[in-house]
């Protein structure tokens, strides 16, 4: 190994000095080589962090409908209830379609549907507060004050291109504004926020009096106004805002805009969804949507904090989520489209298994339950088991990032990308999890 | 990057041991150490990998017990380091990957940066393990990661020795997960074999003919070929328009357009495609008889179609056909029925059990969008 080579790599030389650098550097110490790097592609910047290379699955997934239920959904009393326990409190536990598993008493439809779903019982995190919590699930990684990371939606439609080019490719129902969507990647893979899937999407129309003729006239007048600034400024934000507009007018002009209006669909679909309610309307615009191409849709239901009347508030939040997914997993296996979209259901924490003077439970991250259905995910058994009382994970602990790589993994997005920063830091992602390739069929 | 930080520059030398646990030097086997590296001698755990876990790891990463102050110790991040069964069970089996230290957390959890806090052992636990002792490990788990006759820290306490029966992981080998992964990869690189990267040509008349076509996995030359937003204007010639890239073509999802069963006669002369998508089309019958002829295809979409029942018959004739959906077609459960005694591995999926209706509920009018922190 050269001074040469030093001082080359110093001077943050060509990828390929480097990687004669790392070689060179490595046959000295320790008698092994650098070739074979991933993919032929070193991600220089990374320097000692470990990337996971997985072959990628045969058949990855390639649309998500990720529904998220904010506030740390209690897991005793919804997907691994334990009958007969001190801890389980007045909500008992019915059979499903899965041999051996068992779920609330709350969750009679989703019973029906579960072979075609996987419940990892065994979620485990150290993130008890919220913002953080929710912070880890979207993005994999501790909320920092120094960068926004990228939330999975954003690196699906970055490492996977659209299948639409008309409607965006990350949708966000009823959800967020504070959580990170695009995080540090450029604007255009932030979610479209849609407030209430009854209504759709707003604005979305030209004004009445203006023809298309006259808003191609608008546009382009527009265009040569900015010119100017474009030309001077050549900044990618720029850019972005321009690609931004020019999204905009194209799903304007879009055929498929009707997808986002669930007025279409026939009353006999919408009674099965629940579509008089959000979380029922949000999961049957989920479908309209990756039926026309979409490729990732969160859909959220809010209000599972449930610190005081647990029993009560479980009772009343839960008929919504048990007809939406039940509908969402049925409709999308009948429509042929289960195989090719992963249906998520999670929640950023679980709660305590001790109930509290208020008939309420605590937030509790040590072990609470997820569930993935669709995507090639293989029906059935429970993944991961916690103890008698739901208090500890006692076989095959997955945490959040493991299962945002489980997630990543059924998509084929390789955990071992690295996309930079512009302050110069790798991110993959899922961080360091390690993805459940068992569930995959 | 426009400098390397030197500090980050000698943290360069862990990364290759991570990277490339398996591949060959392409230049031969001899490694330019300084030291002389014990390529050939195995590496013999009890005398050289267990002294580095009892000094580096074990304080931390034992079975729970108790303490001699009374108090209950947990092994930490449920990682047991002090016995093979305790190292095959944690973090589901994935701190020892036998043969694998790229993907053996105890090697990766090791070879972080100084700075890295997830960093074994920590930052306020000592220094990062010394560059010998990770090599050593690295080794042992690159030769197989063979514990020899070694059970438990507690077993040579308490003088016992020699083999235990029962447990398979007491020969002394890291449970192998079962990488059902690398399968499905070997298919799709299989079916990938020969092929090079389609190129911006053949890209841009695809793109043209309204077809987005994206690799179906990164990097693969294989391509899924989608029209989802040109549904009205993509027809039988968009079809033809294809055949350019006719050997790239695994998957086609025209899904709403117009094509027409005499269109689908196109689709013969692609011989890779293994997923067909032909939603809320027009075919019928006279269409899957001329897919019957597709002895390769794997998954059949007719949700919304004309097919009915003697289309249906016909496709019994597609020996690899795994999938067919035939919802909202003119197929009868009957003739599903006689498809799945004649191929009992084909999955045919007609009216899904949708959740019935709800009974018109006294149930109190729900809070909606109530958020909460």
């Amino acid at each position: 190994m050269s001074k040469h080579d030093f001082q080359n790599a110093a001077r943050g030389g060509c990828d390929a000095s480097r990687r004669a650098f790392v070689s060179n550097l490595a046959r000295g110490l320790l008698g092994v080589t650098a070739g074979g790097m991933i993919g032929g592609r070193i991600g220089a910047q990374t320097l000692g962090q470990p990337l996971l290379t997985l072959a990628p699955r045969h058949e990855p997934a390639q649309q998500v409908i990720y529904l998220f239920l904010r506030g740390g959904m209690s897991h005793l009393d919804t997907l691994d209830p334990k009958p007969g326990a001190a801890t389980q409190g007045p909500t008992e536990a019915i059979r499903t379609r899965a041999d051996g598993v068992q779920l609330s008493q709350h969750f009679p439809l989703l019973a029906d549907q579960m072979d075609k779903a996987c419940i990892i019982s065994s979620m485990t995190s150290t993130q008890g507060a919220h913002q953080q919590a929710q912070y880890m699930m979207r993005t994999s990684y501790e909320k920092r004050g120094t960068i926004q990371h990228a939330s999975l939606g954003a690196w699906h439609n970055r490492i996977v291109d659209r299948q639409n080019s008309t409607l965006p490719g990350h949708v966000i129902v009823g959800g967020a504004a504070d959580m990170p969507s695009a995080g540090f990647f450029p604007p255009q893979y932030a979610a479209l926020p849609i407030g209430s899937a009854e209504s759709g999407l707003q604005n979305s129309r030209r004004p009445r009096g203006v023809t298309e003729r006259r808003f191609q006239d608008r546009l382009e007048r527009l265009a040569k106004m900015n010119q100017t600034f474009s030309d001077n400024h050549p900044q990618r934000e720029v850019k972005a805002y321009g690609e931004m507009y020019a999204d905009a007018v194209r799903l304007m002009r879009s055929n498929d805009l009707a997808a986002f209006d669930i007025a279409e669909e026939p009353e006999a679909m919408r009674q099965a969804y629940g579509a008089d309610e959000d979380f029922g309307a949000g999961c049957l615009l989920a479908r309209r949507l990756v039926e026309h191409g979409v490729r990732f849709v969160e859909v959220v239901s809010n209000g599972w904090d449930t610190h005081a009347d647990n029993f009560d508030r479980i009772a009343d939040l839960t008929p919504a989520i048990d007809r939406g997914l039940a509908a969402l997993l049925a409709d999308l296996e009948g429509r042929g489209l289960l195989r090719q979209t992963l249906v998520v259901l999670a929640s950023e924490f679980g709660r305590t298994p001790d109930i509290d003077q208020d008939q309420g439970r605590n937030h509790y991250p040590k072990a609470f339950s997820c569930l993935l259905a669709g995507g090639g995910v293989r029906g059935g058994p429970r993944f991961g088991k916690t103890d008698k009382e739901g208090r500890e994970v006692i076989e095959n602990d997955v945490t959040i990032p493991d299962f945002n790589a489980t997630i990543a993994y059924g998509l084929g997005i390789p955990l071992d990308r690295q996309i930079v920063s512009d302050s110069g830091r790798p991110f993959t992602v899922a961080d360091k999890g390690y993805p459940v390739t068992e569930l995959f069929g | 990057m426009r400098r390397f930080p030197l500090i980050v520059l000698s943290c360069l030398a862990l990364t290759p041991a991570i990277l490339t646990a398996q591949t060959q030097d392409p230049q031969g086997n001899k490694p330019r150490a300084e030291k002389p590296a014990p390529a050939k001698k195995g590496i013999d755990f009890r005398t050289q990998v267990l002294p580095i876990l009892q000094k580096n790891c074990i304080e931390c990463h034992q079975a729970a017990h108790v303490d001699e102050n009374g108090k209950r110790r947990r092994p930490k991040g449920r990682v047991e380091l002090d016995s093979v069964a305790g190292i095959n069970k944690s973090k589901r089996g994935k701190v020892v990957v036998a043969g694998k230290p790229a993907l053996s957390k105890l090697i990766t959890a090791a070879s972080l940066p100084a700075d890295d806090e997830d960093r074994m052992p920590p930052a306020k636990f000592g220094p990062p393990l010394s560059k010998k002792d990770l090599q050593t490990l690295t080794k042992w788990v690159e030769q197989g990661a063979n514990y020899g006759t070694w059970q438990s820290i507690r077993d040579d306490a308490e003088g016992k020795k020699g083999d235990k029966k029962g447990k398979k992981d007491g020969k002394g080998e890291a449970e192998k997960p079962k990488d059902k992964s690398k399968k499905s990869g070997d298919e799709l690189e299989e079916l990938a074999a020969g092929l090079s990267q389609p190129d911006a040509d053949l890209l841009a008349s695809l793109a043209k003919a309204h077809a987005q076509a994206n690799p179906i996995t990164v990097d693969s030359p294989l391509l899924r070929v989608t029209f989802y937003g040109h549904e009205s204007e993509v027809g039988d010639a968009n079809l033809r328009a294809l055949l350019p890239a006719r050997e790239h073509i695994v998957e086609l999802v025209l899904a709403r357009t117009q094509v027409t069963d005499a269109g689908l006669k196109t689709l013969l002369q692609m011989p890779r495609l293994r997923h067909l998508d032909l939603r809320q089309t027009d075919i019928g019958d006279r269409g899957a008889q001329t897919l019957a002829a597709l002895g390769e295809l794997r998954t059949l979409n007719l949700f919304g179609t004309q097919v009915g029942d003697s289309g249906l018959r016909a496709l019994a004739a597609c020996n690899a056909l795994e999938r067919i959906a035939a919802w909202q077609t003119r197929v009868t459960p009957e003739a599903v029925d006689a498809l799945r005694a004649q191929r009992p591995d084909t999955h045919i999926t007609l009216a899904p059990s949708m959740p019935a209706a709800a009974a018109a509920s006294d149930a109190p009018a729900r809070n909606r969008s109530r958020r909460r922190r």
